[in-house]
């Protein structure tokens, strides 16, 4: 009886420090897998650059800055995408992994103005 | 300039109004009086202005995404409020007070997260000091269209529909409603980075554009994507079946009671 106790005790242990380490393994690889990061900037309601090129099929990590003192909303059908970036503020979105192809985003507080596309290739 | 603003706020409001009309019809058949809807309408204001205040932090919170991680929780609150309603309705629950709770606080939720927006959106007028009428203006004119769109839906209800088939449209649209949130709260967290983009499911945007007015009441209505992920799809799935097993559960319990009853 004893033995089997300790039987099951090894293993449940042995299968804890599998799943501790996979745990691990896996926070690891979605914490730190670098993704690259492009800069977006919105001044006077229009974005710069307003054409943004990234690489297809990985994520990548969108830094929108707001040099307007007025808040904006980034906004993108194309890309499931919807933030608000408040004024004088910088905020992050991620974006992908994108097919090739041309995804069209705007501000949405400025729609008149504010357009741009991301450009996966 | 006036266009752009109608549409904005129309959007903002057509979701909540939909929701609101569809709950409202449930209250008419409860025979409860409609307070519910004013304390739910009113805290939901106060959310938002607290949410708007606060946006900056709440921006800077998780690592720039707290405004994700807010609105994600915010819509599986609604979804779970839903799903509540759907089980009440299905099992024909009849406690009226635990009814017009649930229904105030979807209602404040809601307001809460489509009203603090607009706050943000109207600050960047107060802000530079420009077109604040236009603005207001043209805002009032979207409110106006998205509560009609929410009053022809709640009349439409409850002119069309016995009570018995309007109970179950009742729970068609509470259904769809719920499926549609749960998939945007996923959309949320995908964009948050806190769930992986496992692909899109399709691209449907030639048949139906999110951008056309059609596209708008059926994203508000049941949370339509044209390019949706996989992941949106499962959390639709989900939401949708038990949903779907629930109403087939109450079935199942009232057709055994009339047997019993036929059998004695």
């Amino acid at each position: 009886m004893h033995s089997v106790r300790k039987f099951c005790n090894q293993r449940f242990l042995g299968l804890t420090k599998l799943f501790v380490t996979l745990i691990v393994c896996m926070s690891a690889s979605f914490t730190f897998a670098a993704k690259p990061e492009f800069e977006l900037r919105i001044k006077d309601h229009l974005f710069y650059p307003s054409e943004l090129h990234v690489p297809a099929n990985v994520k990548i990590k969108l830094l929108v800055l707001n040099e307007d003192s007025t808040p904006e909303e980034f906004e993108s059908y194309e890309l499931n995408r919807e933030k608000v970036i408040l004024g004088n503020s910088k905020s992050v979105i991620f974006i992908g992994p994108l097919a090739p192809g041309i995804y069209p985003f705007f501000g949405e507080f400025n729609i008149t103005t504010a357009q741009g596309v991301i450009i996966a290739e | 300039m006036l266009l752009p603003v109608i549409v904005l706020v129309l959007r903002e409001t057509l979701e909540a109004s939909l929701l609101i009309s569809v709950l409202l019809s449930i209250s008419r058949i409860y025979d409860v009086s409609n307070r519910w809807l004013a304390v739910g309408f009113l805290s939901g204001m106060c959310f938002a202005v607290i949410y708007a205040l606060n946006l900056s932090a709440l921006s800077e919170s998780f690592e720039y995404m707290g405004q994700e991680v807010y609105n994600a929780f915010a819509m599986f609150l609604i979804t779970g409020l839903l799903f509540c309603l759907c089980v009440m309705l299905s099992f024909s629950v009849s406690s009226k007070r635990l009814l017009i709770i649930v229904m105030a606080i979807t209602v404040a939720f809601a307001i809460s997260r489509e009203g603090g927006e607009l706050f943000v959106f109207y600050s960047g007028f107060i802000i530079t000091d420009q077109n604040f009428v236009y603005a207001a203006t043209s805002g009032f004119i979207g409110m106006a269209i998205g509560f009609s769109a929410g009053a022809l839906l709640y009349y439409s209800l409850i002119m069309a529909a016995e009570y018995k088939v309007l109970k179950l449209i009742q729970i068609f649209f509470i259904t769809l409603i719920a499926s549609g949130m749960s998939l945007q709260a996923v959309q949320l967290l995908i964009q948050a980075d806190w769930l992986p983009d496992i692909g899109t499911a399709w691209d449907s945007s030639f048949i139906l554009p999110e951008s056309s007015i059609l596209g708008q009441i059926a994203y508000a209505l049941f949370g339509y994507e044209s390019t949706p992920t996989w992941l949106e799809i499962i959390a639709y799935g989900i939401a949708l079946s038990l949903m779907l097993i629930t109403f087939a559960l109450s079935l199942f319990k009232k057709s055994v009671r009339n047997t019993y009853v036929a059998a004695h």
